[in-house]
């Protein structure tokens, strides 16, 4: 359960740093109806955690 | 119909899915280097000579280097075909990255096929005009085809010299390998021989300066060691893009970031059963140009390399339906976004606005022009690809004594009303004409003080202003007191 809550932090955390304009901005080039399913919180807060996940192996 | 035949069909239709897609208008635009080789297609194909006139070249003359000019003829046909437009142009690379997914899957299996299919770098190698995607094609077909008949692998192979420069360096290297990976072979030296004649003409110009003219340039031995290394660089393999931004989708490198765990886990199971001795050697050597090319990790250098690290990344990928669906649907999904992305937030890399300024200039064939070519020398190609011009028009510079000895590209180029140069404050407003020009080249304090009006704006696909068009009145500009002694104002009748 603190690991869960932990993740949780870490990962709000992540969502706090996010780009709202830059997610809202990206919505309007796919299709109304689809726009939201790429480009939201969720898939913008991955894609910052694998960004930053895959610079430690980095050479 | 066995399960395998089907299964290729199945890899090679999705290949040709994911490349054919779009192909035109997605990158949108055409970049100078696509245009320079539908251009010279378009001149060869009606006068049977390049833009500067030279018969059947084997490097193309542009902007003071010489790419090779071999995907060039690939794409005669194709524009006799289709017109000259960016589909026609962007075709037979679409073509050689299907026909490269089918030759994997047929040497290394479906699982290779598959990755090499729906990774994001082969993906839009495929999807443009790209040299390096033709020499890799054609480096895995000659190899393959060793298997079966050595005298027409070596002459692919011979050929794929000609297809890009880091392939005069790999391409050679191969033949030796193979000559003496198969010198018991039937047939071994009049292979040797075919491919001797093949590479002679290659030798030949490769001796010329214009044929090292790029390397001179970018040749950069001190920081070989540490370029070299970031080819294998897991973060730029997985996740960060090629940081040449017309090189890449936004937000994905080469492969799927997911691949990243069967490329460990091929790399533990390589280490038990060995790899291809063929593989191996490309693994190591084709790093080497891009390494010693000063620029980081510049994946059109390699491609080589990443053949072999998808067939290892196939290694360690767990052959189970059930893992392999769910794979797939979401690489497509991805891929989905990353066409969008690249559709709209890459327009202008692509020079997406030009074929509008080429529309301007056309409809206006009796006014003077100038475009000012401050930050981007090339652009006078873009308007003769999208304005079809008649390559005799652009022929008639000629080029000089040696065609493969020029590297100086002028500032300037005009013709009866056009002009590509930068804009010359001190004459250009003075006389009535066009500037066509970005948003740094022509503030809009410049416009007041000139009395330029604006007469159009170019904008991006998304709607962004990108260029201007203004109209200058000399008129004006000479009727202010302090310009009334101005040389160029004594020609014009104030009002």
């Amino acid at each position: 359960m603190k690991k869960a809550k932990n993740i949780f932090i870490i990962l709000l955390f992540f969502l706090s740093a996010l780009d709202i304009d830059r997610i809202n901005t990206r919505r309007g080039y796919y299709p109304h109806a689809v726009g939201r399913i790429f480009q939201n919180k969720v898939t913008e807060s991955f894609t910052i955690i694998r960004k930053k996940a895959f610079s430690l192996f980095y050479f | 119909m066995s399960k395998k035949i089907v299964l290729g069909i199945l890899i090679v239709v999705l290949a040709a899915v994911l490349r054919l897609i779009d192909l035109g208008n997605n990158p949108p635009g055409v970049y100078v280097d696509e245009a320079v080789h539908g251009y010279n297609a378009y001149s060869l194909l009606t006068t049977g000579r390049d833009e500067y006139g030279n018969p059947l070249p084997i490097l193309l003359r542009s902007f003071g280097t010489y790419p090779p000019a071999l995907y060039t003829y690939f794409t005669v046909p194709v524009v006799k075909l289709l017109g000259l437009n960016s589909l026609a142009i962007r075709l037979p690379s679409a073509v050689l990255g299907i026909l490269l997914v089918a030759i994997v899957y047929l040497w290394f299996g479906p699982i290779v096929g598959l990755i090499v299919a729906i990774s994001p770098g082969f993906i839009l190698w495929s999807r443009t005009v790209s040299e390096p995607n033709l020499g890799l094609t054609l480096l895995v077909l000659g190899t393959f085809l060793s298997l079966k008949s050595l005298p027409l692998s070596f002459l692919i192979l011979a050929l794929s010299g000609y297809a890009y420069p880091a392939q005069r360096f790999l391409a050679p290297l191969t033949l030796i390998f193979l000559s003496y990976h198969y010198r018991y072979r039937k047939h071994w030296l009049l292979s040797i021989i075919v491919a001797t004649i093949v590479l002679l003409p290659l030798v030949w110009v490769s001796l010329t300066p214009g044929a090292n003219s790029r390397l001179i340039h970018l040749f950069e031995p001190a920081s070989a060691a540490r370029l070299y290394l970031s080819y294998f660089s897991p973060n730029n393999l997985f996740s960060r893009p090629d940081p040449d931004i017309q090189r890449s989708f936004p937000e994905v490198s080469i492969f799927h970031w997911w691949m990243f765990i069967p490329f460990v886990v091929g790399l533990i199971k390589s280490k038990k059963t060995g790899i291809l001795k063929i593989l191996l050697f490309w693994a190591i050597l084709a790093p080497v140009p891009g390494a010693i090319s000063g620029d980081y990790f510049s994946t059109l250098r390699t491609l080589p390399l990443f053949l072999v690290l998808a067939w290892v990344i196939a290694k360690g990928f767990p052959k189970k339906a059930i893992v392999i669906i769910p794979l797939l649907v979401l690489s497509l999904v991805e891929l989905y976004s990353n066409m969008v992305l690249l559709k709209h937030e890459r327009s202008s890399v692509w020079n997406y606005e030009y074929r509008q300024i080429s529309h301007f200039i056309s409809s206006h064939s009796q006014d003077q022009i100038v475009v000012d070519n401050s930050r981007f020398k090339p652009i006078y190609i873009l308007w003769a690809f999208h304005s079809q011009v008649s390559p005799r028009l652009l022929q008639s510079r000629g080029f000089g004594g040696n065609y493969y000895s020029g590297f100086d590209f002028p500032d300037t180029l005009a013709f009866t009303n056009l002009a590509f140069r930068p804009i010359n404050w001190r004459e250009d407003v003075y006389a009535r004409q066009y500037l066509i020009a970005d948003l740094l080249a022509v503030s809009d304090s410049q416009a007041r003080e000139h009395f330029l009006t604006l007469e159009d704006v170019i904008t991006d696909l998304n709607g962004r202003p990108v260029e201007r068009i203004f109209l200058t009145h000399p008129d004006k500009k000479c009727n202010v007191p302090i310009n009334r002694d101005n040389p160029f104002c004594k020609q014009i009748v104030v009002q």
